[in-house]
């Protein structure tokens, strides 16, 4: 068929036969026959024409690239103009002066927060010619600094510090690799094990798997994936939508095409932890598949987390609705979700209005919006947070808004801006006044610990008891004792002991990571054990009570076990889940 | 029992379609026993409407009790079925309806028009669930209406011509009925293949009548190379595994029609881990010929115009670039292009191009003006010794 006659009919069939069809209709030869006798011809022709085509082109491109989502507009300011990774002499790996690394490290957007722990590394890999005191901060910064979603960044970071807390870091990561390599998957998948191996682990060890997932082997990785897409036949959308949770600052990329499924998933809850971890994970394909799910979804709650997750890769499209949400929605579900996407959305002119949701009833809503307004940064906020500071009882409210205090000074230090040094945390809590009888109460807890040392757990409980009689408000011998059942794994006693030893001497407790670690770990494992058994709402108050807490030295992966679990408890859809979510064996 | 008599007691019991599986003389057959409005129609999974099989099934068919409580099942309710009094006139009537309407109303023009939606409307309301080669038809049309593509549309449309063809002169060759295997799910033919051992390199969601709701896993077998898909719908089981996964076949049925066959996993042990040597073979069965590629695709697209997409395994002799353009070089210097799709997979397969060395990757094949374009879903590269498998979508 000659050229001109295929434009024709190609014509035709773009414009349909209701327009210059004689043409068409002459073309084919068919004046006189039925509309579906022309259009089978018409197609069949035009088919046969353009299949001897296909290949006989050879470009070097796409002939028809499709363009990648547009970028939203970026908010300007002095601090954003250090940006990462760019040519133009303001990047964050050509930053010299670790104070300013420091203030990004704790008021800089998620990606400037990791690009700044990457440079602080190499800084102080060499800190020859830079000031003592600087490296002081920033080791100091570096072995303080709890975010959870820099825990990967972190754990690599405090390897190569010199000292106790290197040695610790890479004692820490020999023992995840040690545990890593133990996982064995041949069974699960061979029908032999009917248990998922990796969800049956003990919560602490499946929170710090998870947090350096990027780390695992490529098979223990895809069977994750597996898991999240619902293709290994055992698990229960409940413990899906966990994992996805757990996973949520991954930051692995091998898990994005399972992710990226998991936007489309049936349940809602998976697909908003999707976003969110898709929201950490670096990656080009991260951002079209956001955008896609943000146009299509409607639900608020799903939008708003969404919307977040395109923030925290700098796409800021979703501000404007988040900003409605806020406004109108009442459930404090759907308002803590909007303020948790403020956090990477907003910016200073938005912290009046999130500062309004610092007199909110729900304890919840109350800290998310102390975290947004430390990423907001508006020295404004520093006001109203230290009058919450002043009124509020609960020390994880406090921890929050004095982390949040600290982001806002950093900012404003960046951004040049004049610090007037607010109070912050104004109350303190007064120490309670201690016995004078001093040295029977030590000798009692130097004893105590000797029982211990030799096995005598009984006999090191009873001093441990003394001790504390003897010196009331000491929470020494209260906190041995607490960590001789932790140790022992009697959580509930562990528990009790942990309890009274805050309610004693509260900052001991909580400003020692390793008792904060024990205390968090001992009251998650009871309550997991009061879940398994039933007594859900009993477990539910147990991790209301240790989130209410001060646990800034307690491990990311605990917090984060403990905050999927409250979601978990929380929601009645899944409250039926306990013992079947974790130990369901492969259906035959 | 008459057949009107087996008519109304399957539907009594809420039954629309009894499959038998009969083995008989050495020679096993599906028997699908259907209780249309008027007639009760027996037909073997070779075509056949009369002979041993059938004889056995009618016989079955007598001796079965359909009172609900021995079904243990509540009576279905009464499925939505467009009245016409035969289901195959019902299909064939309406894409002719939608072929004429598209054609009248012009490509350009047709998403938006009324007589379109309305013809679509009625192909989705067919039958409940609606076969997967119609439901991914009609995916494909919208997204083909909607960003304009002439070709793809005359393509759609003339195969759906075809099967229209098939539908009204009710012969029944072979070429017929693996065609309306692949659209309608109907009088499958199929081979029976066992021990085989076989690796997924590739997984996504495409659209059907909604979007995302066919599954694919491709999987690639270690002996020949052919690629096989593993299809469902979102509400289907599927088989267990990862992707990647390395699957061992103990029983599997492969039907005939349109590239890549489709597989159904009846007996089979799935693990993540695939060990090197794997991927190492299946480097060595990848196609090393682009010009290979295009005479397969224009052979397969002559034979099922509207459903197939092909997928295959690729070897480049290079990889080079365009810019930010990556293009896979055989040994005769055909250029191969890489889709830009605009979802963040070619940049990701870019970086990894860059940093290691390829063995093989896999994906789909498609044509824009005229040119093959390689939409990649999986690379396996070398690094410091060692293969590695990369998904990327």
């Amino acid at each position: 068929m000659s050229e001109a006659r295929l434009s024709k009919l190609r014509a035709g069939l773009a414009r349909g036969l209701g327009q210059g069809e004689e043409d068409v209709r002459q073309t084919l030869g068919m004046a006189d026959a039925s509309d579906r006798d022309a259009a089978r011809a018409l197609v069949q022709i035009v088919f046969a024409c353009e299949l001897a085509e296909v290949g006989s082109h050879q470009p070097r491109r796409d002939p028809a690239p499709v363009a990648p989502s547009d970028d939203a507009s970026a908010k300007t300011d002095a601090v954003d103009h250090v940006r990462v990774g760019s040519d133009d002499g303001a990047s964050m790996d050509k930053l010299e002066d670790l104070r300013t690394l420091v203030g990004f490290l704790r008021a800089g957007t998620r990606l400037q927060r990791r690009a700044a722990l990457t440079r602080l590394s190499e800084r102080l890999a060499e800190p020859k010619g830079i000031p003592n005191e600087q490296v002081r901060l920033a080791t100091d910064t570096l072995t303080s600094i709890r975010d959870a979603s820099l825990a990967y960044e972190l754990s690599k970071a405090r390897e190569s510090l010199p000292g106790a807390v290197g040695r610790s870091a890479r004692a820490a990561s020999e023992q995840w690799r040690k545990r890593a390599a133990k996982i064995q998957l041949e069974e699960f998948w061979d029908g032999v094990d009917p248990y998922d191996p990796i969800l049956s682990l003990p919560v602490e060890h499946r929170g710090e798997l998870f947090l350096r997932v990027r780390d695992l082997p490529d098979d223990i990785s895809a069977h994750l994936g597996a898991v999240i897409e619902g293709g290994d036949g055992v698990s229960t959308t409940g413990a899906r939508r966990e994992l996805v949770e757990m996973l949520r600052y991954g930051g692995d990329p091998r898990l994005v095409p399972a992710l990226v499924s998991a936007l489309r998933d049936q349940d809602p809850g998976i697909r908003m932890s999707a976003a969110s971890a898709l929201g950490h994970i670096d990656d080009p394909r991260v951002s079209r598949a956001l955008v896609d799910a943000y146009d299509r979804v409607m639900v608020d709650e799903q939008r708003v987390a969404l919307a977040g997750a395109l923030g925290a890769t700098g796409d800021r499209r979703g501000a404007e609705y988040v900003r409605s949400v806020l406004v109108e929605a009442d459930a404090p579900r759907t308002i803590v979700g909007a303020l948790e996407a403020s956090a990477d959305l907003f910016g200073v002119e938005d912290s009046l209005a999130v500062a309004e949701h610092l007199q909110a009833e729900e304890r919840t809503v109350v800290e998310q919006a102390v975290r947004t307004l430390g990423r907001t940064a508006d020295a404004r906020a520093l006001g109203p947070l230290a009058e919450l500071a002043a009124k509020t009882r609960v020390p994880a409210l406090r921890a929050e808004i004095e982390e949040a205090e600290r982001a806002i000074i950093a900012r404003m230090e960046l951004r040049g801006e004049e610090v007037e040094r607010v109070e912050m945390t104004a109350r303190e809590e007064e120490p309670k006044e201690r016995s004078r009888f001093g040295f029977r109460a030590y000798w009692d807890l130097l004893i105590g610990h000797m029982w211990l040392a030799l096995g005598a757990m009984g006999a090191a409980i009873k001093r441990y008891e003394s001790s504390a009689e003897r010196r009331p408000g000491w929470g020494a011998p209260l906190v041995s004792m607490a960590m001789a059942y932790s140790g022992r794994e009697q959580h509930a006693q562990a528990l009790s002991a942990f309890r009274r030893a805050s309610e004693s001497d509260r900052r001991r407790v909580e400003r020692n990571p390793l008792y904060a670690h024990a205390m968090a770990l001992a009251y998650l494992r009871r309550a997991e054990e009061l879940e398994i058994d039933g007594r859900v709402d009993v477990a539910r108050g147990l991790i209301g009570e240790v989130l209410a807490m001060d646990l800034r030295r307690a491990p990311s992966s605990i917090r984060i076990e403990l905050d999927v679990r409250r979601n978990r408890l929380h929601d009645p859809k899944t409250r039926a889940l306990s013992r079947a979510s974790r130990r369901a064996p492969r259906l035959a | 029992m008459s057949d009107l008599d087996a008519v109304a007691a399957m539907r009594a019991a809420g039954l629309s379609r009894i499959t038998f599986e009969l083995s008989r003389d050495g020679k096993e057959e599906l028997v699908v026993v259907t209780a249309r409005e008027d007639e009760l129609v027996c037909v073997s999974s070779d075509g056949a409407t009369d002979g041993a099989h059938i004889a056995a099934a009618r016989a079955l068919l007598a001796t079965l009790s359909f009172e609900s409580a021995d079904l243990g099942v509540a009576p279905a309710p009464k499925p939505t079925v467009v009245a016409a009094a035969n289901a195959d006139i019902a299909v064939a009537d309406a894409l002719d309806d939608l072929l004429t309407a598209i054609i009248r109303a012009g490509i350009d023009e047709a998403e938006d028009s009324p007589a379109v939606k309305e013809a679509i409307k009625r192909i989705t309301s067919l039958r409940e669930p609606l076969p997967l080669g119609l439901s991914r038809f009609v995916g494909r049309l919208r997204f083909a209406l909607r960003t304009h593509e002439l070709t793809v549309v005359a393509r759609l449309l003339d195969g759906a011509s075809r099967l229209v063809g098939n539908l009204r002169s009710g012969t029944r060759s072979e070429d017929e009925r693996v065609r309306l295997s692949a659209w309608l799910d109907r009088g499958r033919v199929y081979e029976t293949i066992h021990d085989r051992v076989l690796v997924e390199v590739g997984r996504e969601w495409v659209d059907g009548v909604e979007p995302a709701s066919i599954e694919r896993r491709y999987l690639a077998h270690i002996g020949d190379g052919e690629v096989f898909v593993e299809e469902r719908a979102r509400d289907q089981q599927s088989s267990v595994g990862s992707c990647p996964r390395y699957v061992r076949v103990g029983l599997a049925e492969v039907e005939q029609g349109p590239l890549p066959r489709r597989i159904r996993l009846l007996q089979y042990a799935a693990s993540p881990t695939v060990r090197e040597g794997r991927f190492r073979e299946l480097g060595e069965l990848a196609n090393t010929e682009f010009e290979e590629l295009a005479f397969s695709f224009r052979y397969d697209l002559k034979s099922f115009p509207a459903l197939t997409e092909p997928f295959v395994l690729v070897a480049p002799n290079r990889c080079e670039f365009e810019g930010e353009q990556l293009v896979l070089i055989d040994a005769e210097s055909r250029p191969l292009p890489i889709a830009q799709d605009g979802e963040g997979t070619a940049a990701l397969l870019s970086e990894i191009v860059r940093a290691r060395d390829v063995l093989f990757l896999a994906g789909r094949v498609i044509d824009r003006a005229g040119a093959l374009v390689f939409v990649p879903f999986s690379v396996v590269s070398r690094e410091n010794g060692a293969l590695a498998f990369h998904r990327l979508r």
